[in-house]
């Protein structure tokens, strides 16, 4: 269920798609978060010639997804539930750079909510691509809702 | 800096079977509340500060069942793929790939290495060259933290 917090999501939910403007400062100060003192994420440079964000960066696609479709758990907004998400699996697929300037749009989906060893896992599928269309990333993953050690809910 | 002797000047010199690699660091509290910073300003668009949260507060952890703070997974996975486009240079942020889970708690402060062994290699009709990798991030003791897999077609030798 779409609005509410992150563990009312099911299998099936659609995420309202977002959109936003890729600027040079989210490219930058993602990389240098990382320490990958590549270039050509922090100026234009060969062999790209335009600015770019680490690929990685489509983890924070999507939290900007789950921010604008899970009201009650706004994480960059500091709105925190009583259990921390503990994520399991990232899996992305490059199929072009984001450049800064670009308008980037963000849909997604819950492809399961399924339960393994007694504990509550969400797979996600999101898509990540230009307004007009240019595909950038494909993502699937894997999210814990709630982490014990005995995998007892 | 991230020194490391695994990259080599020609992207199409790699051959199965052989290592790459980053230099070890630890995930000290610097580090993760730099991530945090960098992550929900990268979100956001907007300098934020770092959260409290599991991995910069060992008090908040310890009352998700955690022993104490862990690194983000994320933060594992970014190594990885920078030892990715270190190595394999700008091809990769166009037509790579990385897979990574995330099998043990990272704790703060362990030295951390990434590392990856290359385990396929196929020559394309066009010159290119796509290569597969296992990478995985693992502790000082040798136990792996994170594993998953790569891979990335070259097309050129520019980085």
């Amino acid at each position: 269920m779409l609005g509410k917090t992150i563990a009312d999501l099911e299998t099936g939910d659609v995420f309202n798609p977002i959109r936003y403007t890729l600027t040079p400062f989210m490219c930058a100060v993602y990389a240098h978060a990382v320490e990958d003192t590549s270039e050509w994420y922090y100026s234009a440079v060969p062999p790209f010639n335009r600015q770019v964000r680490p690929p990685t960066m489509v983890h924070s696609d999507k939290m900007r997804l789950l921010e604008a479709n899970c009201l009650e758990e706004r994480r960059i907004s500091n709105q925190h539930t009583k259990d921390a998400r503990i994520h399991y699996e990232y899996n992305a697929v490059h199929h072009s750079p984001a450049y800064a300037g670009e308008e980037i749009v963000v849909s997604g989906r819950i492809v399961e909510r399924y339960q393994k060893r007694g504990r509550d896992y969400l797979h996600y599928e999101l898509r990540v691509e230009t307004a007009d269309g240019r595909l950038i990333t494909t993502y699937n993953d894997r999210t814990l809702l709630a982490y014990n050690p005995e995998g007892k809910n | 800096m991230r020194t490391h002797s695994t990259v080599k000047d020609d992207v199409f010199a790699y051959e199965v079977g052989e290592e790459v690699r980053l230099a070890t660091r630890p995930f000290s509290i610097e580090r993760v509340q730099e991530y945090s910073i960098g992550l929900m300003s990268a979100a956001s668009g907007e300098r934020k500060p770092p959260q409290y949260n599991i991995h910069t507060d060992h008090d908040y952890a310890r009352t998700q069942g955690l022993e104490a703070a862990i690194a983000d997974g994320m933060h594992s996975t970014n190594w990885l793929s920078t030892m990715m486009s270190d190595h394999f240079g700008p091809d990769y942020l166009v037509n790579g790939a990385l897979r990574t889970k995330y099998i043990k708690p990272t704790f703060l402060d362990v030295p951390v290495t990434a590392r990856g062994v290359i385990t396929g290699k196929e020559k394309n009709d066009d010159g290119s060259v796509r290569y597969a990798l296992e990478v995985w991030c693992e502790d000082d003791k040798g136990t792996k933290l994170t594993v998953g897999d790569a891979s990335v077609t070259v097309t050129s030798e520019s980085r």
